[in-house]
């Protein structure tokens, strides 16, 4: 078992935490510019924003009177290359067999 | 009719069509290509036949890090391959891969396979199996809508980590 990466999938299984994880990928912002684009409450968007923490994808930094929420790479590289990985499964592999085709043509020895 | 999320790529390969098809159809030829960068796969027992599965075990860096079982459900040479594919542990039994949480367990894939002249185009349809609908939709979300889904929308993301 790999817990944060659990909690990373599970924060980003939900489509409204992944459009606020892009938009913080622009910059930081406050929870009530982020709250803007949705049609949701204030509450619904702080708990979203909870999960978010949680799983260690954003970061939430004191300024003054406010707090602004940004992203926190780490916590996105291991989700994010697992999904890479998927995303790239095929189109990957199709690029390799291509090379092996390439290398092994008859126009060449065959590989032993 | 079903509603099962559906991932389809078509590619054309510069290579004849029974060369193609025994790179895929031949588990040595294979393993050459078919792990993902870096790796390399190690078929541990089975065999590439109608029927049969295949147990083996994908390796990075010297260590294990996968293992899957194949099991061959209609091989139609020079035409077509489908097999379903399953994480397993290293004891060879289904489980849910640790690197991939929520990830369905076992995938179809179907691959047809058509000469073009001195080329041969393939398609290749990948499907969740016996998937609970939170991997339907992880699957979905991630491969069958590539254009709007949102491995797509990483690029800002990668803007940011490169940052």
């Amino acid at each position: 078992m790999n817990e944060p990466l659990d909690k990373a999938f599970a924060a980003l299984s939900d489509s409204t935490r992944r459009a606020i994880l892009m938009r913080l990928a622009e910059g930081e912002a406050s929870a009530s510019a982020l709250a803007e684009p949705f049609t949701m409450s204030q509450p619904a968007v702080s708990r979203h924003l909870k999960v978010l923490e949680d799983a260690g994808l954003i970061e939430t930094e004191r300024v003054g009177q406010s707090r602004v929420r940004r992203l926190r790479p780490q916590g996105l590289v291991a989700a994010r290359s697992f999904i890479e990985d998927m995303a790239r499964y095929w189109p990957d592999r199709f690029d390799r067999l291509q090379r092996f085709l390439d290398e092994t043509s008859d126009s060449k020895d065959p590989a032993p | 009719m079903s509603n099962t999320p559906e991932f389809i790529i078509t590619r054309r390969f510069t290579a004849p069509l029974e060369r193609v098809f025994a790179a895929w159809a031949d588990p040595g030829q294979m393993a050459q290509w078919s792990g993902p960068k870096g790796a390399r796969t190690v078929v541990l027992s089975g065999e590439v036949a109608e029927g049969a599965t295949l147990f083996a075990r994908g390796e990075r860096d010297g260590e294990a890090y996968v293992h899957t079982l194949t099991r061959y459900i209609e091989i139609v040479p020079a035409r077509r391959i489908v097999w379903e594919q399953s994480f397993a542990d290293e004891h060879g039994n289904k489980t849910e891969p640790a690197f991939a949480p929520g990830w369905p367990v076992t995938l179809l894939t179907e691959v047809d396979f058509e000469a073009n002249g001195d080329e041969t185009v393939i398609t290749l349809r990948w499907q969740p199996v016996d998937a609970t609908p939170e991997q339907e939709k992880m699957f979905a979300d991630n491969l069958a809508s590539m254009n709007g889904g949102w491995s797509g929308s990483f690029d800002k993301l990668d803007e940011f980590l490169a940052a």
